[in-house]
């Protein structure tokens, strides 16, 4: 039994592994060349500049050559991590800009992460101990609110309250830990109250199931229930949940660090836009899908490991 | 001669937002002390509720009525942690669904080796896995086969034989089996009913035997219930009950049973017709729109439990004593 | 479930009852709003700037002395039509790809769903940014981003629902006398998946209002001279600690648009799904 597992869990592990790379070749082929389709050219927008100096500028940025070669050269970069250089600012890579804010998007991603998470589990649990009971109508209640609380209302609300009158933390910028607890508080809201929501459904069902009865027949108490039969068969959704959740958190941060002034990612993204700093748009877009679909690989090895029944399914054809 | 377990007047209602199920409306029986008691009737009749019921298994929202006393401890009355304590040593309970009974994410030996911890005569982890091998072998299983495997990958007389086991591992003074035998042929059933009747005379053990299979119970039990629309119909030895049943319903019942030698060509017996929805209460007897010997009185007034001798019991108005004119 | 079971339900849901009317007064304030307020939503009157609200201006004023009360209300419809628009394309389009995948050949069946999947891989993040940058920020771009995404979940629930009912009696007596593929599915699949499109429908609409407002305050979306409330909040996000209004009352307004349709999403979900009392 060990050794066939072996062997299925190395199949899935490596097919998911092919999945992830086609993925994200895919990914950076379609990013290029949607890239370099549009029109117009990214230096006229800034001033007036000669021809020359303009040709000078096409051939530093490699903008010269065919289509397919810039490709090729374009991957190669990305083997040696280096994503180009930025239009806008000129001179600095992209890589750089990319290595110097994400510290500080990853710091802020974590923690709300982290807070979402065990403040989620935890109050769902709480939360499914009331079913039934007149409290769980207002536990619902003020789920389905937070769920509604765009990132932005969170944030400004928190900034204002708790920042501008009652002056208990920075209002912005980032740097100490206090810097840190509205912005992580306010991205966390959305994910915590849908965590909270989804832990406390799942926990009611499982609870409604034949073999909770069987273990009470056992003689186990409602803790030992709880711990060894509820929590492993409620919380494998919510693994499935983490990867539409990290992309939430991504979106989200988006919003918090444009409010709270936090030099992250976000920013850089949101700008590069607006600059039409094709690089550094390219170089962050990848990146940031590098980032999600990496995840989202992990999850799905982290459920299968997880999930016995799973590995039948497999078995099974 | 005593009682194990006296059941007195138990009435189990469930109230859900918009109605009221009144699944058990009423029933009184004892167990001695090393005898098996067989319950019958047909689903929805109360049968599995009821004995739910004896050990606080069923969901908060149900209403128990009644006295439930077990070896003079009230069941219905009992703290927390008093039935929990009851649960793992004294009472055993073999579930009726082996599909959804086991946890499908947690290994078998886990399961049935859990089941022991708290009642565990057993000083060491080894010990009681040599005590799960015994059992196991004993129902015709591997103990280190199943070890390690998901209820998902073993059939389903091997996860019915599991629940059996889970139940038996911790030696309990009684048990209540709800259909234990449905998903095993005809010689498994043989081996884990032997068994089970062994313990019996061996060990005086109690048991409460809910099943459809009329004959098995015939042989094994010593004495059988019949229910019907959460009300004992019948109630008496078992040979009896099965040779001369009195009461319509499992005289119906005991009919509609096929025999070898019936003739092909005659069709088959079975009683026409649904019992009542319970979510109403009932001034009648339930069984009088399906009794091809119903009364007139039978619509008015609901009949109680009337000795036909000391050890059988009818609830039916043909059985009134009184009514020799 | 007779009729008269529906409307005893309904009484006694009423958190659905009050979200619906919450809605409706939202759209009421959208629709005949400016026509109601006392000033037009461009008129500029740099006296009147920054104002706190007050009897004549209901919501205040921004920087440029324009009366938010009917900025938010035209918001209020940029919005919705966003949110509507982008859905009703995900309506059509998840719809129809889901009804054909579902009831047609397995092989069929197959390659459809694998095309949903390859699609889905590409993160939803990566979509947006490139539409911006190709078509450049804008009302239709944002449109494109929300119908482009949306689609695929309503496919799969149609296609899934199909899947069930295509093996139930009904639709193999159809079959049996001879009704042809398009009447099946118009006739007989369709109104059975009514119930779930309509709730995934309403999680659609919120999904894209909310990813509408997102855009929009980050500078990506809809653009000046348009608003949206999106766009309002972005322009009171500076003047934060002063005149707080100026971004709390657009946001709000997002806020609770969101929560009514969530809980009427909920309560629709309930209602077609008795079984489920969690």
């Amino acid at each position: 039994m060990g050794d066939r597992d072996f062997l299925m869990t190395t199949h899935f592990l490596i097919k998911k592994a092919f999945i992830f790379v086609i993925s994200l070749t895919m990914v950076i082929t379609l990013t290029f060349f949607l890239m370099h389709l549009i029109p117009g050219d990214p230096f006229m927008e800034e001033q007036m500049i000669s021809e020359e100096i303009l040709k000078a500028m096409h051939h530093d940025y490699g903008l010269d050559k065919p289509l397919i070669m810039q490709y090729f050269y374009y991957l190669k970069g990305l083997f040696h991590l280096d994503l180009g250089f930025s239009f806008k600012y000129q001179g600095r890579p992209v890589a750089q800009i990319i290595s110097e804010a994400f510290p500080i998007s990853f710091a802020l991603g974590i923690q709300a992460l982290l807070i979402a998470l065990g403040g989620g589990l935890i109050g769902g649990s709480i939360a499914s101990l009331y079913h039934r009971k007149w409290q769980d109508q207002a536990i619902l209640a003020f789920l389905a609110l937070c769920l509604s609380v765009p990132a932005f209302l969170s944030a400004t609300l928190f900034q204002y309250l708790f920042a501008m009158q009652l002056d208990l933390f920075p209002v912005a910028r980032w740097g100490s830990f206090s810097h840190t607890i509205l912005p992580s508080l306010a991205l966390a809201l959305f994910p915590f109250a849908y965590l909270a929501r989804l832990a406390r459904t799942n926990i009611i069902e499982v609870l409604q199931q034949d073999y909770i009865v069987t273990a009470r027949s056992k003689g186990l108490s409602q803790w030992e229930i709880l711990y060894k039969h509820v929590l492993k068969n409620a919380l494998l959704p919510v693994v499935a949940y983490l990867g539409p959740l990290i992309a939430a958190v991504f979106m989200g941060s988006f919003v918090i660090e444009k409010i709270f002034g936090i030099p992250g990612l976000g920013q850089w993204l949101v700008t590069s836009i607006g600059n039409r700093d094709y690089p550094l748009i390219m170089g962050l877009a990848i990146f940031y899908s590098f980032l999600l679909m990496g995840f989202n690989f992990l999850v799905d090895c982290v459920y299968y490991l997880l999930d016995p029944r799973i590995k039948k399914g497999e078995s099974n054809g | 001669m005593n009682s194990i377990l006296t059941v007195q007047d138990l009435h189990v209602t469930f109230s859900s937002r918009f109605e009221e199920i009144h699944a058990v409306r009423g029933i009184s029986y004892h167990l001695e002390e090393g005898e098996w008691l067989g319950i019958i009737g047909e689903s929805g009749c109360g049968k599995s509720t009821s004995s739910k019921a004896l050990l606080g298994l069923l969901a908060d929202e149900t209403v128990i009525k009644g006295k439930i006393l077990f070896q003079d401890k009230q069941l219905n009355a009992c703290t927390e942690s008093e039935i929990r304590q009851i649960r793992s040593k004294e009472i055993a309970f073999i579930p009726q669904d082996c599909m959804t009974a086991l946890n499908p994410t947690m290994k078998i030996g886990l399961q049935i080796l859990e089941a022991q911890k708290k009642s565990s005569p057993f000083t060491s982890f080894s010990q009681a896995e040599e005590a799960a091998r015994l059992l196991l072998e004993e129902l015709g299983l591997e103990f280190d086969s199943l070890k390690d495997a998901y209820p998902h990958m073993i059939s389903g007389g091997m996860r019915q034989r599991t629940l059996i086991a889970i139940a038996l591992i911790r030696e309990p003074k009684m048990i209540i089996a709800d259909e234990p035998t449905t998903a095993l042929d005809k010689k498994l059933k043989k081996i884990v009913l032997d068994g089970l009747k062994r313990r019996q005379q061996e060990n005086k053990l109690s048991l409460l035997l809910i099943s459809h299979d009329l004959e098995s119970m015939a042989e094994y039990c010593d004495r059988i219930l019949v229910m019907y629309a959460g009300k004992i119909v019948e109630y008496g030895d078992a040979k009896t009950i099965f040779r001369h049943p009195r009461h319509p319903y499992t005289k119906g019942l005991v009919n509609s049973l096929i025999k070898i030698d019936q003739d092909k060509n005659k069709p088959l017996n079975f009683i026409k017709g649904q019992p009542p929805h319970l979510n109403v209460p009932l001034n009648r007897c339930a069984f009088c729109e399906r009794c091809e010997e119903a009364m007139n009185v039978c619509a008015i007034l609901s009949p109680p439990l009337y000795q036909i001798n000391p050890l059988h019991q009818s609830a039916c108005f043909k059985h009134d004593p009184g009514d020799r004119a | 479930m007779g009729k008269c079971d529906r409307f005893f339900f309904f009484k006694v849901n009423s958190t659905l009852v009050f979200s619906l009317c919450v809605l409706s007064a939202l759209l009421i304030f959208a629709i005949a709003g400016p026509y109601l307020a006392l000033h037009s939503y461009d008129e500029t009157n740099l006296a009147f700037k920054n104002l706190s609200p007050d009897s004549r201006f209901w919501f205040g004023t921004d920087e440029l002395g324009r009366d938010l009360f009917t900025r938010c209300c035209v918001g209020a419809r940029i919005s919705l039509i966003v949110a509507f628009a982008a859905t009703f394309i995900d309506l059509v389009l998840g719809v129809s790809y889901g009804m054909i995948s579902g009831y047609g050949s397995q092989k069929m069946d197959e390659w459809m769903m694998s095309f949903i999947d390859i699609l889905q891989s590409i993160p939803y993040l990566l979509i947006v940014i490139l539409l911006i940058v190709l078509m450049g920020p804008g009302l239709i771009t944002v449109i494109c981003a929300l119908a482009i995404t949306g689609w695929m979940n309503m496919a799969r629930i149609v296609r899934g629902q199909v899947l069930q009912l295509k093996n139930q009696e009904f639709v193999i007596a159809a079959e049996a006398y001879g009704a042809s593929k398009s009447r099946i599915i118009i006739r007989h699949l369709l109104p059975n998946v009514r119930g779930q499109i309509i709730v995934v429908l309403m999680a659609g609409i919120s999904t894209a209002l909310f990813t509408e407002a997102f855009l929009s305050f980050l500078g990506l979306g809809v653009q000046a001279p348009v608003a949206s409330w999106g766009t309002l909040a972005n322009d009171g996000l500076l003047a934060l600690r002063y005149y707080p209004w100026r971004i709390f009352f657009p946001a709000f307004l997002i806020c609770l648009t969101i929560l009514s349709l969530n809980l009427i999403g909920d309560g629709l979900r309930d209602l077609f799904d008795e079984r489920k009392k969690i």
